[in-house]
């Protein structure tokens, strides 16, 4: 129950009689990763006293613990954590993310107990208080919890009943919610795939700022996670959103001043190539325990020097990455970047920029699908990786469009090609990484000239990767004949080739 | 579950006194405790100043664990719970002897209470009924204050004899001596004598104390008043004999 600032216990004692215990007073520190991952996975991780805290979150309030781990120093990952209930529940809510503190306030407690005329106890009641920051600067609620004894369910409602006629309510915003609100901390979900908000008869240039616009931002809101080094999908997201800024633009054509246009795909194209190489350090570490696994446990420790020496560099890697990405230069090429394609820029015309964004895109997806058919039909057993290569980047191509203008897409066929679309995709991605996989694994054993036992590890390791490759061929195979096949091609065709208008002269 | 029953056929020989604080020394302990107070007189409910239980009807066995479910109360200290007295139990033995199997109906109803409760205390009134034999069916202890008087050991000797009568098991009793003077000569000779024919006899003796008689003053365990006390410490030791019998000790 939230309560009105003076309203204090002593309101009750006209009927009961009261044992006001000693207050205390802890400071909470609140725990979740970039994309809130706990509080949308129902929970909220508090440190207190050294002790992590696991707890439900039940609107807006902390709920019951369910683990908890004394810890010295910080936690970051799931897997800093020793205890196997709490690793296992971060686990599946942190996944790749870390930890980072959101939020922290005071809590002061004071307990009571109410007891009836015979003295026994029918009721006990918590009366918080709670307070921004560690030193208690600023009260922001006042609240009361009723906690009835079982047997005596009735007087604690008469309880909440008196409480109520002094000025109480019970609705309002719980504790954690008020702390986060105080320090703009509100949780939003996080997603790479925002709406638009676009209809059929948007104008392209319109639709494609507003695209280039939101993803913009999402790139923007994950450098500070990038120049402080807390996970690998900070870098990781903002590349992909890098990438599909110069997709669009790429892809729909004519909508923006053509120079323009192209310079601020090679810019971006520059900004993303000088983390290319920390992504690559950081997918190897990544797949560093299946990596191991792959391997008899005899060969195993030759690898763990390559895996050293990925981490030394990755150091090395990021103090470069975080001093051009923290320049100056930088956050002026993103701030001019969405400047360009604010709605209050004005731009030469271009062919294609007041063109309904529909019909237009329409024809990207369609000529599209037809170029990977085309490719598709000529992939065999004995094609060159190279093929496969170039299918995957169209592939990704067409992906991209689907999600940028699924608003405008019927539902269920789009739903059914994205579908489709991603099966083929992850076997194509499957394929691509054993492939890059092998050559960077073979470039190190060049480089370093490695020893016979480190070879020996390496030379395993690429002959299964060799397999895998081989094997996931197969599949694309099959998923290329499902994408490509008549039901689907039809389904394109239905949806996104256009009648020839043949105009009256 | 472990069920356990504080019974003696005679009156005033501790049997509340060794409920009321057996219950607080579980709880205490950790274990989930549920005090059952069977005797129409209420004065373990009264100790934790619990009111007597809401009347309700008792059809079977199933409207008999409802009704007894819909009385517990929380006593004031957590992890201890009550279902308090209530004269409308006289009637247990009328229902019981309407039941198939009615001297095992009351464990079946108990087992109801099994995920709730790590031990279920019964403080038991002081007769032998159809009600009695069902605490005995239902027990995995019976525990009997024994004062170490002429009497008491007549007693003691008369429910030793329905246990053999009856068909019992008679290991399930654990006797114990209660309210012990040790200046007292007679007292002296029969704890000297006595344990050696019932081989359930428990090592711990519960002292006499004007402690334990101001339970009633206090309303509340002596454990929570006078926590360590010559008798609180003896009612611990009990407990802790009960929970862990010296042969299981590591």
């Amino acid at each position: 129950m939230v309560l009105p600032g003076d309203l204090g216990p002593e309101c009750l004692r006209t009927e009961w009689r009261l044992e006001i215990h000693s207050q205390e007073s802890k400071v909470l520190e609140f725990w979740d990763t970039f994309e809130w991952g706990l509080w949308f996975g129902g929970h909220v991780l508090y440190r207190c006293g050294g002790v992590y805290n696991l707890c439900r979150h039940e609107n807006g309030t902390i709920g019951a613990v369910v683990c908890e781990e004394q810890a010295v120093g910080i936690r970051r990952s799931w897997r800093d954590f020793k205890i196997e209930p709490l690793r296992a529940a971060l686990e599946e809510m942190l996944g790749l993310r870390a930890l980072a503190m959101v939020v922290e306030g005071t809590f002061r407690l004071s307990r009571c107990d109410v007891r009836d005329g015979a003295g026994k106890i029918v009721c006990r009641l918590e009366w918080a208080s709670v307070f921004a920051g560690k030193e208690g600067e600023e009260e922001l609620q006042r609240s009361c919890r009723v906690l009835p004894l079982r047997g005596y369910e009735a007087e604690a409602d008469r309880m909440v009943e008196q409480l109520i006629r002094h000025g109480a309510t019970t609705s309002g915003d719980g504790p954690l919610e008020l702390l986060l609100r105080h320090a703009d901390r509100e949780p939003r979900k996080y997603t790479l795939r925002p709406a638009f908000g676009l209809e059929t008869e948007t104008a392209a240039r319109e639709a494609v700022g507003r695209i280039v616009g939101a993803i913009l931002k999402i790139a923007v809101s994950n450098v500070p996670g990038i120049l402080s080094d807390l996970d690998t999908e900070f870098l990781h997201d903002y590349r992909i959103c890098l990438r599909k800024i110069r997709s669009v633009l790429s892809l729909v054509k004519d909508v923006y001043p053509v120079a323009k246009s192209r310079r601020i795909r090679k810019i971006l194209g520059d900004l993303a190539r000088q983390t290319n190489r920390l992504r690559d350090l950081d997918v190897y570490l990544l797949s560093r325990d299946e990596y191991l696994d792959l391997l008899p446990p005899r060969l195993r420790p030759a690898l763990e020097g390559m895996f050293d020496d990925f981490s030394a560099e990755r150091e090395v890697e990021v103090r470069r990455t975080i001093s051009k990405m923290g320049a100056s230069l930088h956050r002026k090429i993103l701030r001019e970047t969405a400047l360009f394609f604010s709605e209050q820029t004005s731009h030469k015309h271009s062919p294609a920029a007041d063109l309904p964004v529909g019909p237009l895109v329409f024809r990207c997806i369609y000529k599209r699908y037809r170029k990977i058919r085309k490719i598709a039909a000529g992939i065999g057993t004995d094609s060159p990786d190279e093929m496969v290569h170039q299918i995957r980047i169209e592939c990704k191509k067409l992906r991209y469009l689907l999600e940028f203008f699924t608003e405008i897409i019927p539902k269920e066929e789009g739903g059914a090609m994205q579908k489709s679309l991603r099966r083929l995709q992850g076997r194509l991605g499957d394929f691509n990484d054993a492939s890059v996989q092998q050559k960077s694994l073979l470039n190190y054993w060049e480089q370093k000239r490695c020893g016979a036992e480190t070879s020996m590890g390496l030379g395993g390791l690429v002959s299964i990767l060799y397999h895998r490759q081989q094997e996931t061929r197969g599949l694309i195979e099959q998923a290329l004949e499902e994408f490509c096949g008549a039901s689907t091609a039809a389904a394109f065709k239905r949806t996104f080739k256009q009648p020839i208008t043949v105009s009256a002269t | 579950m472990k069920i356990l029953s504080s019974y003696s056929i005679k009156g005033g020989v501790g049997k509340t006194a060794l409920a009321v604080n057996l219950a607080f020394a579980l709880c205490e302990a950790g274990h989930r405790t549920l005090l059952l107070d069977l005797d129409p007189q209420g004065a373990a409910a009264f100790y934790f100043r619990v009111g007597s239980a809401e009347k309700f009807r008792m059809r079977d066995a199933h409207s008999l664990a409802e009704g007894l479910r819909k009385n517990i109360r929380e006593s004031d200290f957590p992890g201890l719970d009550i279902i308090p007295s209530n004269l409308c139990y006289r009637h247990f033995d009328i229902l019981l002897d309407g039941m198939a199997k009615r001297r095992k109906q009351l464990r079946k109803v108990l087992e109801e209470f099994k995920p709730d409760y790590d031990v279920i205390l019964m403080d038991c009134p002081p007769n032998i009924t159809l009600l009695s034999e069902n605490v005995f069916r239902a027990s995995d202890a019976i525990l009997v204050p024994v004062i170490p008087t002429v009497l008491s050991k007549r007693t003691l000797e008369q429910l030793t004899g329905f246990f053999r009568d009856e068909d019992l098991p008679g290991d399930m009793l654990r006797p114990f001596f209660s309210m012990v003077q040790k200046r007292n000569k007679m007292h002296r000779e029969i704890m000297a004598d006595l344990p050696a024919s019932h081989p359930g006899f428990l090592k711990t003796a519960i002292p006499f104390s004007a402690d334990v008689e101001k339970m009633g003053v206090h309303r509340m365990p002596l454990l929570a008043y006078s926590s360590i006390c010559e008798a609180a410490m003896a009612y611990r030791a009990l407990c802790n004999e009960i929970l862990f019998p010296p042969g299981l000790q590591s």
